[in-house]
């Protein structure tokens, strides 16, 4: 039966002779090519580190030091109370709790959506397949605004409710069409050995294809659910009660510089001087340090679906 | 492959038939689009018992944490006999936000804008989206005395209907040349009193090490904007960013970038700029407030600033250096003169009641109530929890020692307007000033902004006459004629006076003289305005 | 070796002879899956396309759009007769064609070398810090950019401290670009290489088997096996990034973006940013957002079809 399929750790092992445990051995590289490959990932990664250190670092100092430290890689003047100050904010943690649910709920009624119709779009037989991806490739190309949307969302009723954060970003066209090129490299024998066992069409889905696709759904469910974490346009433009913002809202709410609407400009937007509020820079960094603990919390639970490669699996045996 | 495509076209115009159905008649079951149900209050509302209820749009200046039914909205609405539904929107994507609910027809009862200084706003008045005031203002003369007549008049429109209801502001800030007293006292270096001598001093700065760290690294002079450097504009004679008299013809007025002393001041700042006397990072560093950390963090020996920012560079500095001394230059004396202060327009947006709003007189008597019996707890808030009575003097509680529903973010969302005898209120600044253990200070930075403010430069451009081809071309003309020039004059050495001439020229000839025209044509009254 | 290449799979299945009507009748269940997403695409991507009508006419806010006047091509007009235009899509084309020559193999090779990592552990650190500044926001990102290479960054100091003259990068428009192509790839190279990753992941080692058996050196595995394996995926990725290259990174631009470089970094976006949605002049953004999405079709069918006469799949 095809429920087989779920079982075999390698997806791609029709069933038929383990992989020997060594065969991965064989492959390595000359160890030359193996230190440079390992030192050089070693150089990138300090330099994509370095400026995540760098906000830490600001978030854990006094506001007066970190001017007098261009570039600090450990807090000077060591202090809580950027943190303090960004957990006193009275709508946060309800904010955390929308975001939370947008993201979980967003991420699966996305993938939901996306998985069905990219399967569907893969079968490039079916009548009226490339107007269908031209009715998706279109609106990536071309967005329609602000104010449009803005009245569509007031006519069908999501104004004001968190349901606008889900909702009008159901299907992302770049995502559908990616994983719909995930689902062709699938080897059509596997579909086909389980029609013939009379699956129907929603039984291959889930029992051949989504099993095999675990990695590019990982990969996907991290775009989307990445995507509703860092979203605060959504939540600034079409929810007005603040008692329903998202996290990334409230957070740009505290941070916000005033004098950035370009003081200096002939047409300056803000008159009144004296209200250029100005936050400090420990809390513009305390906000993005607690921004990302959550997304690194969750991280590894999806990462290890796309990291592993097949190669490791078959050392591991 | 035909039927194919007929098949796929038809069933995709099915689905737009059904779906334009759809949206159709949502859109016409709700024409007002009003949604909120719950303010059921019709009638005149002018009953004591009676609770006046609206809802509120406004922008705050961060941070937006304000939450509903809080204590002091529950206090205010008990005292006012209000209820109040507020939206708030961050100042810098207010303009972005009301721009969608306007179009979409969803106009909450009180909603603020920038007014009849700019188009926009113009021509919603003239369409009809507002109510014209004069009515109430005749009813409630505590709401018509909060604002000087002078302004009143500006904002009156042809038919002389008033719309809009203005947020004042103090006409006069000064920008003031704050200095490290310590440092220049150290060198010996006496303070500046004119353009020359305060080069000099940048000079000296620049080729010794005041803060004594062993490098030379102190930087002699910086700014966060051209904006700051608009009071020491004055010295040479112009008032930045703004129209005046041409220099040939004092009956004509040109704009900014053609006023030959405001060009030159742009080379002398390059001039600054070339000799490392003003930050490298002026212009380059979008970090906001780059300027005044530097400084605050002992980086910087002169910097143009907020006069009221003194007591918080005075905390700052003295967590670096407890015998840190802050001077203020008085106004310099220049090519032009002896300086003063480039004054603003004293409004900075204000409110519209929507012209669909359910109960405008409840409105109305509740904003007269905050001008009158309201008017102490408009100002102070509430005892206790907002201030403290000291021999009989109110004394706000600092935002950081109160308690969270008594902070700033809880009581600005409710605020309205303040009338312009409150907009400068020494004895509340001597107060803070104690506050922060710096009122020996108070008598000196008083008098040094009275220095500034006894020399007026105003823009002669009045901003509520309104300039339709400019609204409608000025901006893109500006970007594409003058905006790379004047942004790297400063900055890029080689940028010389006569390309800025040139790049004014091909602006005047696309179609910036007929900005200029239109100005000089649509304004009658020249002379120099007065807004204090 | 040409036997080691992965079966190539999903073939255009042939045309059936059946009728159109059967064939629709067969296909049921797979519009059945496809349908809701069509039906969301034309809810909330289609019906605000009744918005794009501003583009045409003199936006009056309180009027709304359908009752704003026409004015026909008058925005397109103003916006390609601007005098600053040829500038702005000189820089916009550059900047977006730098991006993708220099830019867009930078993930693929960081995923080819992160394959060869046989440490679990290492491999999966280094992955997850790569990616980490992908969720700093630009604004925070061009500010340490700065405390670099800004001109009293850490360069800068190293130079004075040995000497040498300091440089003003950010103000140099000899450097701009390039600055503006190196920062965008440390930003994002780590987040761009999942999706390479995920394709690695789903390749079958037993072709690796057949080629080590074959005696085939690692070099000529990555040349026959790896690289065609994940050849969909760059293939796509290519063409969607071709559609997109009027857009030349808005945030970052914005962001580092000064007088002195003003005519090498002033791109589409941020002209527009400051002359129609500053000021509130939504037609223009509108229609530029019209000329963008056109340009970008062109390119992508185009990309398409060279796509398929190399026979690769396609799109559609």
């Amino acid at each position: 039966m095809v429920a087989e399929q779920n079982t075999v750790h390698n997806p791609f092992d029709d069933g038929g002779e383990p992989i020997p445990s060594h065969a991965g051995k064989l492959d390595r590289n000359p160890p030359w090519a193996q230190w440079t490959i390992h030192i050089l990932l070693i150089v990138l990664g300090l330099i994509t580190l370095l400026p995540m250190v760098n906000v830490w670092a600001v978030s854990l100092s006094e506001a007066h030091a970190i001017h007098q430290h261009p570039l600090m890689l450990v807090p000077h003047s060591f202090t809580l109370e950027a943190y303090k100050y960004i957990f006193q904010t009275p709508v946060l943690l309800k904010s955390f709790g929308i975001t939370v649910f947008v993201t979980v709920v967003g991420t699966f009624l996305n993938l939901v959506f996306t998985i069905t119709a990219a399967f569907g779009l893969s079968k490039t037989h079916i009548p009226g397949h490339k107007y269908f991806m031209w009715f998706i490739i279109v609106p990536m190309l071309f967005g329609a605004g602000l104010i449009p949307m803005y009245i569509l969302l007031k006519n069908i009723g999501l104004l004001d409710s968190v349901w606008v954060m889900i909702i009008p970003g159901l299907v992302a066209p770049f995502n559908l069409i990616l994983m719909r090129n995930f689902f062709w490299s699938i080897p059509e024998s596997l579909e086909e050995s389980a029609r013939i066992d009379g699956a129907s069409e929603l039984q291959v889905l889930w029992r051949v294809i989504i099993p095999l696709s675990k990695p590019v759904i990982a990969t996907i469910g991290l775009f989307y659910g990445v995507a509703h974490w860092n979203d605060f346009f959504t939540g600034l433009f079409f929810i007005s009660d603040n008692s329903k913002w998202p996290l990334q809202v409230v957070l740009r709410t505290i941070i916000i510089d005033q004098s950035m609407m370009g003081m200096g400009s002939a047409t300056a937007q803000t008159q009144d001087v004296t209200k250029l509020v100005v936050t400090p820079e420990n809390i513009k960094a305390a906000t993005v340090i607690f921004a990302i603990v959550p997304v690194l919390a969750v991280y590894p639970f999806l990462q290890k679906y796309f990291v592993k490669g097949i190669l490791l699996g078959s050392i591991k045996g | 492959m035909m039927p194919n495509a007929k098949k796929a076209i038809g069933l995709m115009a099915a689905m737009l038939l059904l779906a334009g159905t759809l949206l159709g008649c949502t859109d016409s079951a709700n024409p007002n689009g009003s949604a909120d149900g719950d303010s059921g209050n019709s009638g005149d509302g002018a009953n004591v018992g009676k609770k006046v209820k609206f809802s509120y749009l406004r922008p705050t200046w961060g941070p937006a944490t304000y939450t509903k039914g809080g204590a002091y909205e529950k206090e205010l609405f008990q005292r006012a006999n209000v209820e109040i539904d507020v939206q708030i929107i961050l100042v810098i994507d207010f303009d972005a936000k009301i721009n969608t609910i306007l179009a979409s027809g969803n106009i909450p009862d009180v909603i603020w804008a920038n007014g009849p200084v700019i188009e926009r706003d113009r021509e919603l008045q003239e369409q009809g989206a507002f109510l014209p005031i004069n009515k109430y203002l005749d009813m409630y003369p505590a709401i018509r005395q909060a604002v000087p007549e002078g302004i009143w008049n500006k904002l009156t429109d042809k038919d002389g209907n008033i719309f809009f209801i203005p947020n004042l502001i103090y006409p006069v800030v000064p920008f003031q040349l704050m200095y490290r007293q310590d440092w220049f006292e150290k060198l010996n270096i006496p303070e500046p009193t004119t353009v020359d001598e305060f080069v000099a001093a940048l000079e000296k700065i620049k080729n010794s090490d005041p803060d004594g760290n062993g490098k030379n690294d102190t930087i002699p002079f910086t700014m966060g904007y051209e904006w700051s450097f608009k009071d020491l504009g004055t010295a040479f004679g112009f008032s930045q960013f703004s129209w005046e008299p041409s220099a040939t013809d004092s009956n004509k007025l040109i704009p900014w970038f053609m006023k030959d002393k405001e060009i030159d001041s742009y080379f002398w700042l390059q001039d600054l700029h070339k000799r490392g006397l003003l930050d490298p990072e002026f212009k380059v560093n979008k970090e906001p407030n780059f300027a005044e950390d530097k400084f605050n963090a002992g980086k910087v020996a002169v910097i143009p600033t907020h006069w009221a920012s003194y007591v918080d560079k005075v905390t700052k500095l003295r967590k670096i250096d407890a015998n840190v001394k802050i001077g203020i230059m008085s106004p310099l004396e220049g090519p032009g003169g002896k300086g003063g202060n480039r004054l603003v327009f004293p409004m900075d947006r204000g409110f519209y009641v929507s012209a669909k709003a359910e109960d405008p007189d409840g409105f109305f008597k509740f904003l007269n109530w905050t001008l009158t019996d309201g008017s102490d707890f408009r100002r102070y808030g509430i005892e206790g929890k907002m201030y403290t009575v000291k021999n009989g003097q109110k004394v706000p509680i600092p935002d950081a020692e109160r308690e969270n529903a008594y902070k700033g973010p809880q009581i600005e969302p409710l605020s309205f307007i303040g009338p312009m005898s409150e907009k400068l209120d020494w004895d509340q600044m001597k107060l803070s000033f104690e506050g922060a253990g710096v009122g020996d200070k108070f008598d000196y930075v008083k008098q040094k902004f009275e220095e500034y403010a006894k020399e007026d430069f105003p823009d002669y451009a009045d901003p509520t006459i309104p300039a339709p081809f400019n609204s409608k071309e000025g901006t893109k003309l500006w970007n594409d004629y003058m905006e790379q020039i004047t942004q790297s004059a400063i900055i890029n050495h080689d940028v010389t006076k006569e390309q800025w001439l040139a790049a004014v020229d091909k602006w005047r000839k696309a179609g910036g003289d007929k900005i200029i025209e239109e100005r000089n044509e649509l304004q009658k009254d020249k002379s120099k305005p007065n807004y204090k | 070796m040409e036997a080691a290449q992965p079966k190539r799979t999903g073939k255009p299945i042939k045309v059936s002879a059946d009728k159109l009507t059967t064939r629709i009748w067969k296909a049921r269940y797979y519009y059945l899956l496809i349908f809701p997403t069509l039906l969301y695409f034309f809810i909330f991507a289609y019906l605000p396309y009744f918005g794009l009508q501003i583009a045409f006419k003199d936006f009056q806010i309180f009027k709304g759009i359908w009752e704003s006047p026409w004015v026909g091509l008058d925005h397109f007009k103003d916006v390609f007769t601007s005098a600053k235009f040829p500038q702005l899509l000189e820089n916009t084309i550059l900047i977006s064609l730098y991006r993708i020559i220099f830019g867009f193999p930078v993930p693929i090779l960081f995923a080819l070398l992160l394959n060869e990592v046989r440490v679990l552990w290492f491999k999966k650190t280094i992955q997850t810090v790569t990616y980490f500044p992908h969720f700093l926001s630009w604004v925070v990102f061009a500010g340490i950019v700065f405390n670099f290479i800004g001109p009293l960054g850490l360069i800068n100091l190293v130079l004075k401290d040995f000497g040498l003259e300091p440089i003003n990068f950010m103000a140099n428009p000899d450097y701009f670009r390039t600055i503006l192509v190196v920062t965008g790839i440390l930003k994002e190279f780590g987040w761009g290489a999942i999706i390479y990753l995920a394709a690695l992941s789903g390749l079958d080692p037993q072709l690796y088997e057949a080629a080590k058996i074959d005696g085939a050196s690692k070099l000529r595995q990555i040349w026959h096996i790896t690289l065609p394996g994940i050849r969909p995926t760059i293939v796509l990725l290519f063409i969607l990034s071709l559609g997109g290259i009027l857009d030349a990174g808005f945030d970052q631009v914005f962001m580092l973006l000064n007088g002195a470089v003003l005519q090498v970094g002033d791109i589409i976006d941020t002209y527009v940013y400051r002359v129609g949605l500053l000021e509130a002049q939504y037609e223009m953004a509108t229609a530029v957002g019209m000329f963008k999405g056109v340009v970008g079709m062109i390119l992508i069918v185009a990309a398409n079809k060279i796509i398929r006469r190399l026979g690769e799949r396609s799109l559609w």
